[in-house]
Formats: C-alpha cells, structure tokens, sequence
C-alpha cells in the first residue's frame, strides 16, 4: 500500500493544524532543540520527517536502542563517539542543514542524561527526541532537559484517522464498506499505526476484525470501573512490577476523591499490603505479581459504593519517586 | 522412543484442531505468500506456535528451516541477543522467498528494553522480515508492538476438540481411554493440549488401558475438584475434612506450588465469594505465598489458611 508523503501538509492533527503551528514558531523564534511528547501513532515522526522534507534538511534517525555495548565500548560511549562523529561530519562535509530524531529521550535518560547536553555541540542540526512516556517530566531530569522545547502530541479523534483511511483508500482504489472503514477508525482508539495496520489485513485476506489494543491512557477508564466498583478480580493482569507500581500511585493519589471515612482507611489499608507486595517482587518473585493484580483491581474495587464518573488528576510523581529514604 | 508432542504436532492446516477463522485467515496468507507482522494471543497449547509453524511450512516448502526461526523463553532473550543474532537473521536476505519470519514464541517474557528494540527493527526490516509474537496475554507487549501487528486471537478448545485430539493419539498408539479419564484429561490440561499429550504418553508408558486413576496419578497434577471440595468444606467451617483433603493431595506428590495457583484460580473464579471477602482471602493467600517462597513450612502454611478459611462465614 502507499502512504501519503511525509510534507506539513499531509500531517494530520486534531484540531487546525495546532501542533505542527507550534513546532514551526519555535523553529522560527531559532529553537532547534525538541522533545515531541506523544503516544504511538500520533505523528511524532511523520512530522519530523515532513518538516525536514519540505525545508530540505537531510534527516538522520537514530534508535538508541539498537545501540549495542561492544568488549571494549558502553553503550554510553557509543553514543557520545557518534554524537561527536555526527558533529565532525556536520561541519566539515556539508553545508546543509539536518533533522537529527533520536528514539528515545527515555532510553538517552536512563542509559546517560549528558547526551542532551553533548548533542547540542553536534552543528547546523535541529535535534529533536522523542518520547512516549511522562518519564522525561520528572524532577530528577529537569534540568538535562532543559534546553529542550517539548511539542505535545495527542491521541487522534476518530474522524480524523478515517479521513485520513478514505484517503489511502482513494489512493490505492481499496473498495471497502463505510461501516468497516467506520470500527476501523474507532477501535484504533486514536492510533493511526493500529488503523493503517488494520486496513492492510483487509486488503490482504479480504476481511477484518478491526482490532481494540491496549493502551496505557487506559488508566482513566480503568480507575473509573474500579472506583464505580465494576473492577473484577481477574480482569487485568499487570506484567511488571513498574507497572504495577506506576498503577498503585494512581490509585493513591486519587483515592481520597472517591472513598471517605471507613471505607478510605480500608482501601488504603489494601493498598499498604499491595505496596509491600510490590517491595517483595524485588526479588524475582514474580508469583506475587497475580496477587497484586486482583487487589488492586477487584480487591479495591470491591469496597466501592456506586458509579462515580471523576476525572483525575495525574499524580505528583515527585511525591512518590523523588523523595529520598 | 520419539516425543508424542512433535510426532502429532500438525503438519498442514486441515490437522490443526479448532480455530477454524483463524486458520483460514492464515491459509489466504499462505496462498498469497503474503504475511504482516502478527500478534498469536491466547492460553498454551491451543495452537499458536503450530499454526505459526504449518504457515512457515506452507509458504516455503522445503526451505522453510532456512526462512523461519523460533525462539522461545529458554532462548536468551536480553536486549543484546536481540541486538545481535534477531538483527543479523532480520536484515539478511530470505532465500528463495519474499521475506524471512522469526517467530517469538511465549513473548510475554520479553523484557521492555527488548520490545522496544524490536519495535524499530519490525520497522526498519519490514522489507526482509515479518515478526510473529506468540502470548498468552496481549496486553504483555508493548503499544508500540501491537499497533504494528495483525492480532489474531485463538479460542480455548472445546471438550468435543480435545476428545478429538485424544481419540487422534489413542488411534496412533493404540490407547484404550475411558470416557471418565477423557473428562480427567481435559479438566487438569484446561484445553492445553501440548501438556495433555505429555500426560498422556507418560502414562501410557505404564499402562495402555487409561483410566481417571491414572490420569491423576500419572500426570504428578492436583485433583482440581478434590481441591475445590477442601475449599468449599472449610468455607463452610468444617476444617477437619478440609486440612484432611489438603494433606492427602500432599501426598500425592503434588508440589507446593502447583497448590497454591490452584487455590487462586478457585478464590478468584469462585462466584458465589462476596467481592470484599474475596479480597480479604485473597491477601492472606498472597501472605501465605510470599511465606512460603521464603521457605516457611508447606503443611503449616496451608493448615494457618484453611484455618482461616474456616473462620468465615459465608
């Protein structure tokens, strides 16, 4: 199948072109340093390229997790050497300006917070990361980044992802029933990659079952059926133990919005207990993790007295990871 | 003495039990020599990595060692394997064929360093490669992944598909099973029939005529329903029967372990068990757990929870 061309004008957003004014503006106030923050499928790439295609930038990616520590090299090291080479090369060999996307500010924080610093010596780049967690705002990174404008991406409404499918349809002389066309669109849940992946099983066996995927913003709904006391004891399964405790501090922290008195004090003596369990998984015990899964999900939710339909507020994650023991 | 498990694995799709949407799906990819990446979902041996396997044999015949790789959890799978021999296989080109596929099977294993180097080699060798995920839960694999895959969800069997399977092997090995220790079968392998067949070639190393006794006992598994009992007597306060029923299934052989995902599958699918009461057993049993992977005694441990079982009222 073909795709539309990576150019601004063939990036969709939600609303007006909002995201793709906002990066252009910077760009032209001089900013060349970038996060795009966005979930999957929202166009992070698409626009980077798009943007290096139509000002005729080269465009270099780099996926630093395809980046191998070798006998004599860590993976650190590795980077800074192609950082510094991208910077010889930059300033020697060509004049023209390049797009430089690394994948992704998380794995760059995690493995060594200096390559921000060191790649803003790399010449004639705009260097944008990406990101598809909220890892990058938390405190203890703040200032590595701070030199970086973040670009928020969101999830895409469902009108504009079938827009952009009839497109391709058109384009591709696809024949395929608007009903179809439509779940297709609305079981992506906002991810462009989940539709287009979709559609190419259509075209290739003929049918589909436009598939819902997991999400993480997931969390809202959750937190409400578990909050409404519609949480089952084994309707979810938690497969790390970050996960596990990035779910338990949501819980916490919206917690005292929903519950009062009595039943407060239980569902937060629940959630001691999971945070201990948590603790103990630490140590390869992973046979715990099904435990916390049913108590946070029906063990909370079975203290709960009725719909209720809030919505949340992300929690203060310095609170919880920041704080020193 | 060759393993029952591959000598009854299917070789084309007509074999394959079950699943009937699923492999036609596969069978047009087959014809068209044309595959995405994939997303196998759903419990153990109900036909993931043969229908995976039977797809590979289909569209490459003879060469399909050299197109297609398994690797599975007893594979090294850290980042650095999938940095080296994934990408090595990945961005080779097939031979004879359109593309390569690399099955990964049992993926939920995989840690998020690898899903994350994986998602960019699915898209930077899309050309050369098509990566298959076998998973028990989808929700195990990272967004990223799952957008980019097919996902094709298998169905637990049906008593009629497992009977079918047994009847297959019984004819091949010339086994006479009951109809009880049929029912036996299907209870303790849950429709798996990867473990149902090497239950059924163990024991039929000690006897050709299979009865329910022999299932239980050959299979080294826990009574389920004697299990189920104990739970039930001691809800309703009646320890003595139960921690007696418990200490037999003990006995039996049964590991310490095995017990204990039992006894949480029956808490947690167990209907009639008021939601916050679940909750409260279901935190003692997480205790009993954690007290006995530190090496607590297994015989007091269970007694203390079926004492405390035995405390609530229903």
């Amino acid at each position: 199948m073909e795709y539309p061309k990576p150019s601004l004008k063939n990036f969709i957003e939600n609303y007006d072109h909002s995201i793709r004014n906002k990066f252009l503006s910077y760009f032209e106030k001089g900013v060349n340093r970038f996060i795009f923050n966005g979930p999957n499928g929202s166009g992070k790439t698409f626009l980077a390229k798009a943007f290096a295609n139509d000002y005729d930038f080269s465009f270099e990616d780099i996926n630093l997790y395809l980046i191998a520590e070798t006998e004599t090299e860590s993976v650190a090291d590795r980077i800074n050497n192609l950082i510094e080479r991208m910077s010889e090369n930059g300033s020697l060999f060509s004049s023209q300006k390049k797009v430089i996307f690394v994948e992704s500010a998380e794995k760059a924080l995690r493995t060594s917070p200096l390559i921000f610093s060191k790649l803003s010596k790399v010449k004639n780049a705009i260097i944008i990361f990406e990101s598809e967690s909220g890892d990058i705002f938390r405190s203890e990174y703040r200032h590595f980044i701070s030199d970086y404008q973040i670009i928020n991406f969101y999830r895409l409404n469902s009108q504009v992802i079938e827009d952009f499918l009839i497109k391709v349809c058109e384009t591709n002389e696809i024949k395929i029933s608007k009903s179809l066309l439509d779940k297709i669109a609305i079981n992506s849940r906002g991810s462009l990659s989940s539709a287009l992946t979709d559609l190419e099983t259509y075209v290739l066996i003929g049918d589909v079952e436009p598939q819902k995927r997991d999400q993480e913003e997931d969390i809202f709904s959750t937190l409400n059926r578990i909050f409404s006391g519609e949480g089952g004891f084994s309707d979810i399964f938690l497969s790390t133990d970050q996960a596990a405790k990035i779910f338990e501090i949501w819980i916490s922290d919206n917690l005292p919005s929903v519950f009062k008195g009595k039943d407060l004090y239980s569902a937060y003596d629940l959630l001691s207990y999971i945070d201990i369990l948590i603790k103990r998984i630490h140590a390869q015990n992973w046979e715990l993790l099904k435990y916390i899964s049913a108590l946070s999900f029906g063990g909370i939710s079975s203290m709960a007295h009725g719909k209720v339909k809030l919505t949340y507020r992300a929690p203060d994650w310095k609170l919880y990871y920041g704080l020193k023991q | 003495m060759s393993l029952w498990i591959e000598k009854y694995r299917p070789n084309s799709f007509d074999e394959i039990i079950g699943q009937k949407d699923i492999v036609e799906k596969l069978k047009v990819m087959a014809s068209k020599k044309e595959v995405q990446h994939m997303i196998l979902s759903g419990p153990p041996g109900v036909g993931k990595t043969t229908s995976a396997i039977t797809l590979a044999k289909a569209i490459y015949g003879d060469t399909w060692n050299e197109n297609f790789i398994e690797l599975n959890a007893s594979d090294d799978r850290k980042l650095s394997v999938i940095q080296g021999k994934v990408k090595e296989f990945a961005r080779s080109k097939p031979i004879d064929a359109p593309f390569k596929m690399i099955l990964f099977d049992e993926a939920d294993s995989l840690t998020q360093e690898a899903q994350q180097a994986l998602r960019r080699m699915m898209e930077e060798y899309s050309q050369t490669c098509r990566f298959i995920f076998s998973v028990n839960f989808q929700s195990n694999l990272i967004e990223a992944i799952q957008s980019r895959c097919a996902i094709f969800r298998f169905q637990p069997l049906t008593k009629e598909d497992v009977y079918k399977f047994i009847d297959r092997i019984s004819k091949g090995e010339g086994l006479e099973v009951t109809n009880e220790a049929k029912e036996a079968l299907y209870t303790i392998s849950k429709g798996d029939l990867r473990s149902l067949t090497n239950i059924l070639q163990s024991i039929s190393n000690v006897t050709k005529k299979i009865g329910k006794e022999d299932v239980y006992k050959g299979s080294g598994l826990i009574n389920v329903q004697k299990l189920k009992e104990a739970v039930k007597d001691a809800m309703d306060g009646d320890y003595k029967t139960a921690s007696e029923k418990v200490e037999s299934i003990l006995n039996e052989g049964v590991s310490i372990k095995e017990i204990m995902n039992n006894l949480f599958n029956i808490i947690i699918y167990d209907e009639k068990i008021e939601p916050k009461i679940k909750a409260y057993i279901i935190e003692k049993l997480a205790e009993t757990d954690f007290r006995l992977i530190e090496g607590a005694t297994p015989i007091i441990q269970l007694q203390a929870f079926i004492a405390f079982l035995s405390t609530i009222k229903k």
